[in-house]
Parts: C-alpha cells; structure tokens; sequence
C-alpha cells in the first residue's frame, strides 16, 4: 500500500464542472444562471452532509459558461472530496434527470488550461 | 494500471442498453458487463415452497450483447483502446435449492455470476461453498445480517468480490443507508476485494472512472484502493470469472475456431510441425524451408493449413 | 607344558564324594586333578600360534587376551542386492539432468514429438469436430509433456513471450525446450502461460499452477485457485 505526500500544498483546489442534463434540447422549468448553478451546488452539499455539513463547505463558482452550463468552482484543499462526492452523488436538478460532470480537478488554477498528457511542448 | 471498469449496466427491457453503454464509452469505461437481474431462478408454488418442475422452469434471457459500430466507439479508438462487452447474471440468493439451478448451462454461459445474499447462513454459503464471481447487496436497504470477517476472509482468499451499488446513493430515502452499508463492507474487507459500480437503471445513472473513485474516498477506502475498486479489482473478478470455465484453473481447452487471429501466432509453432509431419516425411526439403525464430506478434508470418482444421 | 602344583590356589580338586563315583559317573582320569583337563582346554579353544603364551600365562596368574574381538559385520541390504542407488550428491557429479548443448537440435527431437502426438491422440481419443469430453480435459493435467511443441502465449518477462519448442525436459518450476534454432531454453513455468494444439483444440496451460514434478502431478489432486492472473 502506497501514500501520496503532496510537498507544495495549495490552500484551495479548482474544479471544471458541467451540469449534464437528461434531453438538452427540452428547456428548463427556470433557466440556469450562475446564481442557479451556486444553489444547485449548495443543495447537493447539504443534501449529502446536512445543514451544518453543508454550511461548512465553502465553495465559490469563479466563472459561469450558462451555454454548456460549465463552471469553475473554487474549495479549500481539505474539503475536496466532500464537494466532489455531493457533486457525484446528485441526480436530479428541479425534477430533471441530471449529472455534474468534473472535467478537471487541479490545485492550480493554472492547471485547468491545459491538459499535461496532451500537451505538447514546442 | 488496469482499464476502467462498470460491472453493473442493468439491461431492462424498456431502456435502451445501448444510450447506457454510449454514455460509458464516453465518460471513458473500456469494459462494462451487461447486467440481467432475476429475482427467482425458482418457481414458487401456491404453498410458498420453492419447486422446480420442468413445466414451471423460469426462462433465463440470454446473454445480451450491443451491437456498436465503428462510430459508436470512436472516442475509445482514439486512445487506442475498445470496449469490452461482458454478460453477468444477478440474482437474490434466498434459497439453497437455487444453487443448483444456478449450475445449468443457461446459467453458465454468461461471463460473471453474482447473487445477493438475503441471510447470513446464505451469505456464509456465498462467500465459501459456491463458484460465483461477485456478492452484491441491496444496498438502499438495511442490511438483516451480520457481515462476519471470517466468511469475508475466505471469500478474498477464494477470489470473489464485494460490490457497491452507487446508483443507490442518488435518493434521499435510501442515500444514509447505501453509506451505512458502504462504510460496513468497508470496514469488513478492509478495502480488499471491493468493486464499485453503477447499477445503472438508465444512461443517466453513469459517473465518470474519477468520480467514482472519489466515492472510495468518501466511504472510507485510501486512494490506491479506491483507484483500483473500479479498475485492477474488476480484471481480477473477470480474471476469477474465467478460471471458473477452465479445468481446475490450470487448463483451458478452446477449439481451434474459436482462437482470435491476433492469437494464431501461439499456436504457428504446433501447426508447422503438424503439417511437416503430415507432409512429406522422408525428404529434407521440409527442414531447409523452416522459417526462423517466432515473434511475440507476427500476424503476418505464414501459416500453414492443419488437415482437417 | 608343566602341570600346575597340588596346592595351587587357582585349581581345586574335585570333592570327595565325586571322585568315589568317579567310575560310575564315567570321569576321565584326568579330570581328576584338573591340570589334563587343562591342557586339553587349552588345546581345544586356543589358536595354535598362541598355545605357548597361553600356557606361560596361565602358571604366571595373568590375563592375556589372546584373540582380538572383531566385531560382526551387520549384513546390509545393499551390498546384498549387489548394487545401490546414488545418492544426490553423486548424481549432480553424474550430470544426468544437464542437457549438452553440443547435442541437441531441433530435427533429432522431432520422432520424439510424432510419439507424443500418437500419445496424446490414444490417451484423450481426440476428434477435431467434437469439444473435447470433460474427462479427457483431466486427463491433460496428469498427462506427459515430453515431446510437446509449447509456445509460451503471455509471460512477466517480456523476453520469453513467442519462446516455442519441443519438451526435452521437464521438472518441478520450469520446462526445457529445443527451439527450432536448436536452442535449449530453460522456461520456468511460474511466470508463463503455455498454449499447444492439438487436432483442431487449442490447449492452454496456466504455469503458475503446474509447478509440480511430472512424476507428482499423476497422484495430485488439483485444487480450483482463485485466478489464472499471471
């Protein structure tokens, strides 16, 4: 069995998220703008953890796409896998069957532009 | 490390498997098994005790498998890799009697078997007597047995794994009971021999490898661990599947028709002298045309003919 | 010889009442005073070289072993039979096991494979078209691999996978094969998969769980194991 020490810890982690709705083309019953998006990510923490769970994970939403409903979401280090697993574990968005994807997670900002496996240096 | 894996796409006759096994491929699985769930391989009768009479025979489906098409599995192309279609059988283990159905052919022809325990006598059977590949339970529901580590150990040692269901974890009324469960199966394999998958009723219910594998994280398991619960612990439950169809795990024996031809080249070196033998015995042609040492991959290298075959 | 005096101590007379019978009990005259008798002793049990030394040791009182004690040699079995096994040591010296190099090639071996192939066909009554019967499928583990033209299908050392040839030898961790280079090559079979065919059935056999002598596998009983994984 082998442990990961990370040796340069970073306070916070970054998240590229998408909301994956069930039947895109259909509309919404209310549009999903930031501060939408915000509660959906709110009520998926405190579906999961409670009120008080939920209260302690602070998370901010640092930009909103509303065309493909993708986001990059901001939490402390040590509250990663709670944000993350409230955000596997939500399956519906106001009655609507949906999935929040995470494309990238990185301790760096910087780290979500660009992919290192694919990235070529020139 | 070993590929992703979901070893639970439940086939339901009014959804399309195939949106489902599309939403895999795209979120990067490379093997799903097919999942048929029946509840009762035996038929009650109007007392309530199970009986199995040839006229009241539960029909078993047949294995499934999707169709894809070249398209279908493109992105998967891209990173060089194709999916691996498996068929599992499911079903709750609330009789001893239905072990030996569960030994017919029809039963026997699909890749993995898993049953669901529904007492601790039945669990303990589970995890040492009978060949099955995966123990599941109804995770959403309270557990009515203990899961004792002695029966638990055995069933490591003999190969068989634990699954956790997390589509179960999507609604509110049974959400505090799958992590319940999670943290109990956890704490009693100690992390081996678990698999994690998504019991997917529709595409929808499908999260991405990752995601998963920050579940394992969440009920507990470490990082390698939780890493591997959906990739090298569902090879070694396909790997355990496999041996179940050879003899005493030490042989395998395949008609010849069925040896894929990227794997004819195992075989190159039997074939050659087969057919010297077969051919002209007396001259030393034979051996001056003798081809050099054989490589790992050479679908190119001739082949000759074995009569008869 | 000079004959012991009348009072030696070492020597008592017969007593009375057995010399008044000496006639009826058929004594010998000599026996009376004991020094006859004595002498004839000696002569009857002590070699001839030593009779002298006898003889002087007796009239000095003294203790003289005069034979030396051999002991008896225990019969063993093995010299019995006329011939005895070597022992491990012996048969290392020998060098029985090892296969010259110098001397095998690939075509002198090949007779030794159409043997095998009859072998195989009496022994698992192969027909191409039919699966093979689930008793014959047994029979493979405990069957004999001299002779079989093996290719090792999938290996963790990447340098043996395609390795193919004819069994010379085989023993408990690995297989000696000849390959068609005329080649011998030491195959441990814990690390390997082998694959063979055989009238239109193909034959795969997980090393990890063959690592028995051939002579062992016949009286073995085998055991499902958890996984083929390599």
């Amino acid at each position: 069995m082998y442990e990961r020490r990370v040796i340069t810890k970073s306070e916070f982690h970054y998240m590229r998220v998408s909301l994956d709705v069930q039947n895109p083309a259909k509309a919404l019953p209310v549009e999903l703008t930031n501060v939408y998006f915000k509660q959906a990510v709110t009520a998926a923490l405190t579906r999961l953890f409670g009120d008080i769970g939920g209260a302690m994970v602070a998370v901010d939403v640092l930009k909103y796409n509303e065309g493909d409903r993708s986001a990059i979401l901001r939490v402390h280090s040590h509250n990663l896998v709670k944000l993350w697993s409230a955000l596997t574990l939500t399956d519906r968005y106001m009655s609507r069957k949906c999935a929040f994807r995470v494309h990238q997670v990185s301790p760096y900002l910087m780290g979500l532009a660009v992919n290192s496996r694919e990235y070529e240096h020139t | 490390m070993a590929a992703f894996s979901d070893l639970n796409i439940l086939h339901m006759e009014n959804v399309s498997t195939k949106e489902k096994l599309l939403m895999a491929i795209k979120l990067g699985y490379e093997v799903v098994a097919i999942n048929n769930y029946v509840e009762n391989v035996l038929v009650k009768d109007d007392k309530g005790k199970s009986k199995k009479e040839p006229s009241k025979v539960v029909e078993i489906p047949a294995p499934v498998k999707v169709h894809l098409t070249e398209r279908d599995i493109g992105d998967l192309k891209v990173k060089g890799a194709s999916l691996k279609q498996l068929s599992r059988f499911t079903t709750v283990l609330s009789d001893p009697g239905q072990w030996r159905r569960m030994q017919e052919d029809d039963i026997q022809a699909y890749d993995l078997l898993a049953v669901q325990p529904t007492t601790e006598k039945l669990f303990h059977m589970a995890c040492t007597a009978i060949e099955i590949d995966i123990i599941t339970f109804n995770i959403g529901d309270k557990l009515t047995y203990y899961l004792k580590p002695a029966p638990v150990s055995k069933a490591i040692e003999r190969g068989v794994h634990f699954e956790i269901v997390y589509s179960e974890g999507f609604h509110s009324s049974s959400r505090r009971t799958f992590i319940a469960n999670a943290l109990r199966i956890m704490h009693v394999t100690h992390g081996k021999n678990v698999i994690i998958s998504s019991g997917a009723r529709e595409a929808m219910d499908v999260r991405g490898p990752y995601d998963v594998a920050n579940l394992g994280l969440l009920i507990g398991l470490q990082e390698p661990q939780s890493k591997d619960a959906i990739s090298t612990n569902s090879r070694a439950c396909v790997l355990h599947a496999n041996t179940r169809h050879s003899v005493k795990s030490v042989i395998s024996v395949r008609s010849s028709s069925e040896l894929k031809a990227e794997d004819q080249w195992t075989v190159e070196a039997c074939r050659k002298e087969a057919s010297e033998e077969s051919g002209d015995d007396s001259s030393e042609s034979a051996a001056e045309e003798a081809d050099s040492s054989f490589d790992a991959a050479r679908p190119e290298s001739k082949r000759r003919r074995m009569d008869g075959v | 010889m000079s004959t012991p005096t009348q009072d030696s101590a070492v020597y008592s007379e017969l007593p009375a009442g057995v010399k008044r019978q000496a006639t009826q009990l058929k004594l010998a005259d000599d026996v009376r005073d004991g020094s006859a008798y004595l002498s004839s002793f000696l002569r009857r049990h002590v070699a001839p070289r030593n009779l002298a030394t006898a003889a002087a040791a007796n009239d000095a009182h003294q203790v003289v072993l005069l034979d030396t004690v051999v002991p008896k040699k225990r019969p063993s079995s093995l010299q019995k039979k006329g011939r005895r096994q070597l022992n491990a040591r012996e048969r290392r010296g020998v060098d029985c096991f090892a296969a010259s190099t110098a001397r095998q090639t690939y075509r002198t071996h090949v007779p030794l494979h159409t043997l095998w192939r009859g072998y195989m066909r009496s022994l698992l009554q192969l027909e191409p078209s039919r699966a093979l019967a689930a008793d014959a499928q047994h029979r493979l583990l405990k069957a004999d691999y001299h002779g079989c033209v093996l290719t090792v299908a999938r290996s963790r050392c990447p340098s043996l996978v395609g390795v193919a040839g004819i069994v010379l030898q085989e023993t408990r961790c690995t297989w000696r094969l000849v390959t068609r280079e005329d080649r011998l090559v030491t195959v441990p079979k814990a690390t390997c998969v082998f694959t063979f065919e055989l009238e239109g059935h193909v034959v795969t056999l997980y090393g990890k769980h063959f690592v028995h002598r051939p002579a062992d596998r016949c009286s073995k009983k085998f055991k499902s194991k958890a996984t083929i994984d390599l």
